[in-house]
């Protein structure tokens, strides 16, 4: 049995808005991630689930809890902090809008370029070039388009963008967070097989938060289920979707739409 | 409600069965292009589709399908740069694209509403919910005080199931649940009493239960008081579970339309075939995912092939290119515009488990 990659132990995350107001996003929740495994975290919006992700990626501190990546003890380490650490460059995030994530002053080239400058080795920044095209190679972005700024791509090129700055230093974890939901359903299914074949070719592991249960689905080997900041329900995603023991996922698993289904709307107005 | 007036149409509309007579709402040939510095887009291509009392239409298809500009050519909110080259809105009637602005304006909001997808970016954000839709309200109803109009809305908001209408209304869009929000901009398009709803993608920016409360509230409300309505969206699932017929777009021309069990479970056009199955829906594994190629031309091009579709068919031929789109029946409302339609079992061959509940 491998060693986890990472660990989230207890992991609480409560908003303070002063006054007494609190808001407890993240309650109490563990996960081990195995190397080469897929984890999919499906909740609604304000479940928590993006905040999980921000914490697991060190973006931003737990108010309780560890987090271990790779045997290493990075609780106290976010942002600038946990850059310095060697570790670091394992780990990378691809954020839902990539308008929003993309720097609008940024050439394509220049953001996927940007970790190997933070993060890079001597060598590796000495090699840029070559290390940002393949990237893009991987992702599926033509090397025509590395001159452009984001405003000037589709949703679907700077998806593609996004991804190729995540993984130019061939992170072992990638943490997703929605990072189709901005796409059109033709786009997604590029992305998505995009993101299939780096995880074969290049051996990372993911973890996949999405409001898209039909994705999840196909995509995960295991998934947790949030509601208001706690796992209600976890396992593998056949067996999850097999026979959902939570009432939530059931609900959650009832309202996703069907091809070729009708859906008797009459007499649903009071839920 | 019940002060509100009864519907002037027939409140049990007749699903599935295609208004052989006169539609509430036929487009007819509707080509439209924008006039821009790196010249015209065309951005829909003699469009065609008609609408019947009661009757609920998705249109469908990829982002740039001109599925929502179709819906603001039938509001007339298309803008100054735009150019409508040919065709006709008819709704009840009248050609809407040659109402004066003023006869318009009694049409728009108050016989035919729209709700678009991002219902707390479209209310304004000082005003409070009650004041807003107060305001709708009394601007399509001379004469209504704003205490009755207020009245009229608490009423509908209870009768629809939402908790304590009147403390929502007091409450700013940034304070209230996008879900709550959409739910609240739907009352109050029906608080006008509409024919026709135009609903651009509005459940797009919500969760999966939320969506399904929203469109169960929308499709109810639309049947109950035989209510028309065009449904914008580019889920193919969600437009089979409420709509009677769909009307597939890709780059300004429509491809494909008929009754939902038709076109969506064994689509005859192969565009589609292959938007189908670019969806994770009935699919059993990531494999079965198949991603469209290319991407839609760029509609600036003054060379666009007759078939818009034409680069990205794996059948094309060269008639795809030169000759009109023909129109091509496969039963009373089901029209596919292609040169060499699918045949029935290839159409419906990779979608053995479109029907399994997953």
């Amino acid at each position: 049995m491998a060693a986890k990659l990472l660990e989230l132990g207890a992991v609480s995350k409560v908003f303070d808005f002063g006054g007494g107001a609190r808001l407890t996003a993240v309650d109490a929740v563990s996960l081990d991630v195995m190397p080469g495994e897929i984890v999919g975290i499906v909740g609604e919006s304000g479940s928590g689930k993006s905040t999980l992700a921000r914490i697991a990626a060190r973006l931003m501190p737990q108010s309780s809890g560890n987090v271990i990546f790779r045997g290493e003890d990075v609780s106290g380490l976010t942002g600038v902090r946990f850059s310095r650490q060697p570790a670091r460059r394992r780990m990378q995030m691809v954020f839902q809008d990539p308008l929003a994530s993309l720097n609008p002053r940024f050439t394509a080239f220049a953001a996927i370029a940007d970790p190997v400058r933070q993060l890079g080795t001597a060598d590796e920044r000495g090699n840029t070039r070559a290390l940002v095209e393949r990237a893009a190679q991987r992702a599926g972005l033509p090397p025509a388009l590395l001159a452009s700024y984001p405003h000037q791509l589709s949703g679907g090129q700077r998806a593609r963008v996004d991804i190729a700055r995540a993984i130019v230093l061939e992170p072992e974890l990638l943490i997703l967070d929605e990072p189709t939901s901005a796409l059109d359903a033709s786009l997604q299914a590029h992305v998505v097989q995009t993101l299939m074949q780096l995880r074969q070719t290049m051996g990372m592991t993911y973890i996949f938060v999405s409001h898209d249960l039909n994705l999840v689905r196909l995509m995960s080997d295991r998934i947790l289920v949030m509601l208001k900041g706690k796992v209600v329900e976890s396992g593998a995603t056949a067996a999850v979707f097999g026979d959902p023991q939570h009432a939530y996922t059931r609900k959650l698993i009832a309202a996703i739409p069907v091809l070729g289904r009708r859906r008797a709307a009459a007499g649903g107005l009071r839920t | 409600m019940a002060s509100e007036p009864a519907m002037p149409q027939p409140a049990a509309p007749q699903r599935s069965t295609p208004q052989r007579s006169t539609p509430l709402l036929a487009i007819e040939q509707l080509t439209v292009g924008f006039e821009t510095a790196t010249g015209t887009v065309h951005a829909l291509d003699d469009v065609s589709f008609a609408i019947g009392r009661g009757e609920c239409v998705a249109l469908v298809g990829e982002s740039g399908s001109g599925k929502s500009i179709t819906g603001l050519a039938v509001m007339r909110l298309l803008g100054r740069r735009a150019l409508v080259q040919a065709g006709r809105i008819v709704f009840d009637g009248a050609d809407l694209l040659t109402l004066s602005e003023k006869a318009m304006q009694a049409t728009r909001g108050k016989r035919v509403a729209m709700i678009f997808q991002n219902a707390k970016a479209s209310l304004n954000p000082i005003k409070t919910v009650g004041d807003i839709l107060v305001d709708i309200l009394r601007s399509h109803h001379h004469g209504l005080s704003r205490a009755a109009a207020r009245a009229r809305i608490v009423a509908l908001l209870d009768r629809i199931g939402i908790n304590e209408p009147a403390e929502r209304l007091r409450a700013y869009p940034s304070e209230l649940s996008g879900g709550m929000c959409q739910r609240i901009m739907i009352a109050a398009a029906f608080a006008c009493e509409p024919d026709l709803i135009i609903a651009d993608e509005p459940t797009s920016a919500l969760d999966v239960t939320t969506q399904q409360l929203v469109m169960d509230l929308l499709m109810t409300l639309c049947r109950e008081r035989g209510v028309a309505a065009i449904f914008i969206t580019h889920d193919l699932a969600l437009a089979s579970e409420y709509c009677d017929r769909a009307v597939v777009l890709h780059a300004g021309q429509v491809l494909e339309q008929g009754p939902v069990s038709e076109v969506l479970t064994s689509p005859r056009h192969p565009y589609t075939r292959m938007l189908l199955d670019s969806l994770p829906y009935g699919k059993d594994d990531i494999g079965q995912l198949k991603a469209m190629g290319g991407g839609l031309p760029d509609l600036r091009r003054n060379d666009l092939p007759c078939c818009r579709f034409a680069e990205r068919c794996p059948q094309v031929e060269p008639a795809c290119r030169g000759l009109p789109l023909p129109e091509r029946r496969f039963g009373p409302t089901h029209i596919v515009r292609c040169q060499h339609p699918l045949e029935p079992s290839l159409a419906a061959a990779p979608r053995a488990s479109a029907a399994r509940a997953m």
